[in-house]
């Protein structure tokens, strides 16, 4: 059995020359196995920080507290080196760069037949023609061709589609995707949704899914996490978040896009900017004097969803 | 009908490889016209020739063949200082902020260098007045002017690009994905702005995007490309509801349908 992945408590700063910067605050939250969860939010909310942390991919300049179960271990106190063997194998990775997650002067082949033989007890010639289904679960039409080929030598589309393949060379159970879809044009996202889905379906995995494509999150996932400034605001299916948003932040997430109206999320206003209550205060249009001086909890819904946010209350 | 910028029969080829020559059309006889005030969407997939068309647009590339002309000149034809007054009245936006910011310069004096290049203002003093005019238009706030590039947030430095090439009062904005790199929170701030100061002071656009559902909300008119040539163009409601060439089909109808992408 696949086990659930449990963050208790997490919370990410980093030290910089300016002081701590923090990424994730106080974040605890359930991924069950055997689903597809979606992780919405802006940029610089702290999606990627959350999903690396699991890994044990964050910069040295990282401060992780808080725990996180996964099965018998514990993730962010293990010893690095059994931690090692858990990446790729039992978690696999799709990173949210595909350029600089290829290695340059590498031949395709040699990049994905390690990144099978890393894990699995294969022989190089079994390893090889793994590599080259998997490209053809992908949609190369050649993997012979690919596999003699350079990651520069690929459009900005089908390196998308190699770190995928990469990420799922050793059929890990659970699989954390960092914005599979940016920067790609409709056709070729429609490509990585259908490849993610296959997965899905044929081996039964469990996923991650972080993105800013609140088109895709709403097909792909089961339910979503919607992050702002490193907590979880709003959790629910992904029907309930995209089509009946209650919290005011996601409301404006959705209702900024080109079909839902572009409608712009308020700037902050300057005089809210010093509180010491809702971390959306500055900025959402349904405040009241209480959510600058006060923290809301988390409010169950009635739809089984969660939001933290006064009005719920 | 008021031609800014006409598109005649425009086409540029690259070849590569010495022994076996291999011969691909960027862009294969490309005719439109862009009306002042209004704004013309070009829609196509990653590669299709979007980008090469733009850089012909800004004499960056020449074509290799075909005539663009920009209130009736032929911009192949231009003097160095008629050269200087195109490049002032067709500006582009592209992409990425940060790299069209010089990264050791702050803010305040990369925007009054392009004034100055361009013999803008009086004096420095009258520069600032129009410098801090401007960023009110486009909704920032006055303190970004002591900032470096790398101090500023990706719509933040989208919308100063915004400011910069308006500091030269331009005719036309060729805007080549310029929001694909933000948060759709963001985008919708930026296109917002747009569509306001289209209004405002009657600007030209000339859209160039992926994403056919955001073109359908800024343009008037709409092109669609696929591997060089313009497949289709027509209005934006016929375009959009009522699209006639298989390609914008599959275009819109993949934006709307996740199941069964085909893989090819
Ligand atoms: N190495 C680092 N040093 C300092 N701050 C960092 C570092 N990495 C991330 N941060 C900060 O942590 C916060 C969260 O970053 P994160 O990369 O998780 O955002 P994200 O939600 O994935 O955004 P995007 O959608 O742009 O990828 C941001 O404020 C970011 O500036
Ligand atoms: N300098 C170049 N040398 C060779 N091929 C090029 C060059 N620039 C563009 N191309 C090719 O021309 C086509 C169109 O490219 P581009 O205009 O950048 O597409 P888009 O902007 O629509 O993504 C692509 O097939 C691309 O590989
Ligand atoms: S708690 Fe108050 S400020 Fe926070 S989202 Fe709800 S209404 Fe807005
Ligand atoms: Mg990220
Ligand atoms: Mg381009």
């Amino acid at each position: 059995m696949v086990p659930d992945i449990e963050i208790q408590h997490l919370s990410v700063y980093f030290d910089t020359a300016q002081g701590p910067v923090y990424a994730v605050n106080d974040l605890s939250t359930i991924f069950r196995a055997g689903r597809i969860s979606g992780v919405i939010g802006e940029s610089g909310s702290g999606k990627s920080v959350m999903g690396m942390s699991l890994l044990r991919l964050l910069p040295n300049t990282a401060r992780v507290t808080g725990k996180c179960f996964f099965g018998p271990h514990e993730l962010y106190s293990m010893p690095l080196r059994q931690l090692r063997k858990l990446r790729g194998a039992a978690i696999g990775l799709i990173p949210q760069n595909p350029g600089t997650s290829l290695d340059p002067v590498m031949k395709l082949r040699r990049q994905l037949t390690e990144a099978i033989t890393t894990h699995g007890k294969r022989s190089r010639k079994e390893a090889e023609a793994q590599a080259a289904k998997l490209l053809q679960q992908f949609g190369f039409e050649e993997p012979e061709r690919i596999l003699n080929q350079y990651s520069f030598q690929m459009s900005g589309g089908m390196n998308q589609r190699l770190v995928s393949a990469l990420g799922l060379a050793c059929r890990p159970g659970w699989v954390i995707a960092d914005e599979p879809t940016k920067g790609l044009d409709a056709v070729i996202r429609n490509q990585v949704y259908t490849v993610l889905r296959q997965i899905y379906a044929e081996h039964h995995c469990s996923m991650i899914v972080i993105t800013h494509d609140l088109a895709l999150a709403r097909r792909l996932c089961d339910d979503i996490r919607v992050l702002y400034m490193g907590q979880i605001i709003e959790q629910g299916t992904a029907e309930e978040v995209m089509e009946h948003p209650y919290h005011p932040y996601t409301a404006g997430l959705i209702y900024s896009l080109p079909s839902r109206g572009m409608v712009p999320i308020p700037l902050p206003d300057p005089n809210r900017l010093s509180h010491s209550g809702c971390p959306f205060y500055p900025r959402c249009p349904k405040a009241t004097a209480r959510c600058g001086k006060e923290k809301p909890g988390d409010y169950l819904l009635p739809t089984g969803g969660k939001v933290r946010c006064f009005l719920y209350e | 009908m008021n031609k800014v910028l006409e598109l005649d029969a425009v086409s540029r080829n690259f070849t590569s490889g010495i022994f076996r020559t291999h011969t691909t059309w960027a862009v294969d006889h490309v005719s439109f016209t862009l009306e002042r005030g209004k704004t013309f969407g070009l829609v196509g997939n990653s590669g299709c020739g979007k980008t090469t068309l733009s850089r012909i647009i800004t004499r960056v590339l020449r074509p290799t063949s075909g005539s663009i002309r920009f209130e009736g000149e032929d911009i192949a034809r231009l003097d160095r200082r008629q050269c200087k007054t195109y490049h002032r009245r067709v500006q582009i936006i592209f992409q990425n902020p940060e790299a069209s910011l010089d990264p050791s310069m702050r803010i305040r004096d990369s925007l009054l260098e392009a004034m100055a290049i361009h013999h803008l203002g009086e004096s420095k003093e009258a520069r600032m007045e129009k410098i801090r005019a401007t960023l009110r238009q486009v909704g920032l706030p006055d303190y970004l002017l002591s900032r470096y590039p790398h101090q500023i947030s990706g719509g933040e430095g989208q919308r100063l690009v915004i400011c910069r090439a308006l500091l030269l009062e331009p005719e036309v904005l060729l805007l080549d994905e310029p929001t694909s790199m933000l948060d759709v929170s963001v985008q919708a701030s930026i296109m917002n702005l747009l569509r306001d100061l289209q209004q405002e002071l009657g600007l030209t656009y000339l859209y160039i995007t992926h994403d056919i559902e955001l073109l359908g909300w800024i343009s008037h008119t709409i092109g669609v490309m696929q591997k060089g040539r313009l497949v289709e163009v027509g209005s934006r409601d016929q375009v959009m509801d009522a699209p006639v060439h298989p390609y914008t089909k599959e275009l819109l109808y993949s934006y709307t349908h996740w199941e069964g992408g085909t893989i090819p």
